[in-house]
């Protein structure tokens, strides 16, 4: 055996000695267990309805489990976040959660709420515009509201992961410039109880606010306008400028960017479409691999190889640090108020607002509100 | 073998550390190892009452998990430095770490694939044709990817480690 042999066996039993103790590991796994379950669950009927809609998403939806820390609430009262929804949802079924309000674009918001077990999901979208009527499944239309109903095969009952449940909706106009759509995604296993539920849900609603998920607030730069911004444990597919998958997210769009209908596949947990994004702003852990990489994936070759002697990112400048990543650029910096927590704001290299007098001033601006969880 | 009636709460106590430690032991990052743990252990638990040999299911989807293309474009290459470091108790010590710390920036540079074949050769001590088997490739590819990943770590760090002319 050689000194490389030998050295390598060294630097393996080392690291061995330094592992994780994993005295919270049995709890961290059923906390997993259960997030997997409800997004399988959701996945399940999302796929069913790609397959019986036109279109689909493709590789763009990608389940990743994440971290789950909660960070104390830090004063925003200087900056801004999205508005409120501008309707209240009286009622909704038994043994579901809390509703969270996501904000979904211009003029477009989904409360949404989960059941655990059995896994189900149910959301009231709002929005501006008429969204488009599903392309398949059983669709009837009473008065001025559209009804639909798809309920697939079985799946296989040795593998719970690859039942899928039925999907319900109601979609009708409320108000002129308003429309609901009520979404139930394995929420009744027959269309009399599902449809009982939709009405039930709507004839509920009320004029009145219901605020949107409190987990970044940030100055808007000039030119630019609220997006996106989801609960911490949801997902959306990579935007426009490369942003990865995040715990905590917020997306910015041109100001004047107009309102449109929730698309077909923006459904509850799964967010499968957004916006054409400017900025994304990412809330991560300061010591996390998002903001160690940075230099990995800014030296990244073709090949996929990284140069050797490229050192990852261990402290980040009080004062930020710019780095180019091919035709993007990514602007790191500490969150005010938090020892935790930094924030990453990407955007097009040739973006006016890639300066770095701007970025600074946004990445600044930067509070987390009591639901902002802390990504990778 | 699984015992018969291990529940799956007793087999994370009692196999859960030592997963971690051979978990950090390949990745080298605290984040990832708990990460990767913690899903194999997720899918184990989806299939328990059909899972024969935990440990091993769990350590084979542990591996296929750090290969996977979408945890490459997602967290990253870069584990060069190891998260925890002693002091260094002399001055001898302190190059050792030094020389650890270099060999892991340089492992680091490796496509995962090599990295994975080292590991489970010179930490395992399994032969060409396991590690094959652990993988999902042959041994001669196996093989490969060892041989190329030792020659790219030589080349990097001179002749250091090839002081008496043999190859692994």
């Amino acid at each position: 055996m050689n000194d490389l042999d030998t050295a390598l066996r060294s630097l393996y039993t080392g690291r061995a000695d330094r592992a994780p103790s994993g005295h919270d590991l049995l709890d961290a796994v059923h906390d997993r267990a259960r997030r997997d379950r409800r997004r399988r669950m959701i996945a399940a009927v999302l796929s069913v309805v790609l397959l019986a809609g036109a279109g689909g998403l493709g590789t763009a939806l990608l389940l990743r489990p994440e971290e789950n820390r909660t960070l104390r609430f830090a004063d925003g009262t200087a900056v801004t976040r999205p508005g409120p929804a501008p309707i209240r949802v009286g009622w909704m079924p038994d043994g579901y959660g809390e509703q969270e309000v996501q904000y979904l674009g211009p003029d477009a918001w989904a409360i949404e709420v989960f059941r655990e077990d059995p896994a189900a999901a149910l959301a009231v979208q709002v929005m501006s515009h008429r969204p488009d009527d599903r392309t398949d499944g059983l669709l009837t239309r009473v008065g001025g509201s559209t009804y639909y109903w798809f309920q697939p095969g079985s799946g296989d009952t040795t593998d719970p992961s690859k039942s899928s449940g039925p999907f319900a909706e109601l979609t009708y106009q409320r108000r002129p410039g308003q429309w609901i759509r009520i979404v139930g995604m394995s929420t009744a296993d027959t269309w009399k109880r599902a449809r009982a539920d939709l009405d039930r849900v709507a004839a509920s609603i009320t004029d009145g606010t219901t605020p949107v998920v409190d987990t970044i607030r940030l100055a808007l730069p000039a030119g630019t306008a609220w997006g996106r911004l989801l609960a911490a444990d949801h997902h959306s597919p990579t935007g426009t400028v490369g942003l990865p998958e995040a715990s905590t997210e917020a997306l910015l769009v041109g100001a004047g960017t107009p309102s449109a209908a929730v698309g077909p596949y923006d459904l509850p947990y799964l967010h499968g479409a957004e916006p054409t994004t400017r900025l994304g702003v990412q809330i991560v852990d300061r010591g996390g691999a998002a903001v160690r990489n940075l230099p990995s994936e800014a030296a990244r070759k073709p090949d996929g190889t990284v140069p050797p002697g490229t050192l990852p990112l261990t402290e980040i400048p009080p004062e930020g640090l710019l780095v180019t990543i091919r035709t993007t650029v990514a602007f790191v910096h500490p969150v005010e108020g938090d020892d935790r927590a930094a924030v990453i704001v990407r955007l097009r290299a040739d973006d006016p607002l890639a300066d770095l007098g701007t970025l600074r001033a946004l990445a600044e601006s930067v509070r987390l509100g009591p639901d902002a969880r802390l990504g990778p | 073998m699984k015992p018969d009636g291990e529940s799956f709460d007793s087999y994370v106590a009692a196999d859960g550390a030592a997963l971690l430690r051979f978990t950090y032991a390949l990745t080298g990052d605290h984040h990832l190892a708990e990460d990767l743990v913690q899903e194999a252990l997720v899918t184990v638990h989806r299939r328990w009452s059909r899972v024969d040999r935990p440990g091993a299911y769990v350590r084979k989807a542990v591996l296929r998990q750090y290969l996977s293309w979408r945890r490459r474009r997602s967290s990253g290459e870069v584990p060069a430095a190891d998260d925890v470091r002693f002091e260094p108790v002399s001055s001898d010590h302190a190059d050792a770490l030094a020389d650890q710390d270099a060999l892991a920036a340089l492992l680091a540079t490796l496509p995962r694939q090599q990295r994975a074949v080292l590991f489970l050769r010179f930490y395992q001590d399994l032969d060409d044709a396991a590690i094959g088997e652990l993988l999902g490739c042959s041994a001669v590819t196996v093989r490969g990817y060892a041989s190329r990943g030792l020659a790219r770590l030589r080349e990097s760090t001179g002749s250091s480690y090839v002081r008496n002319g043999r190859t692994s």
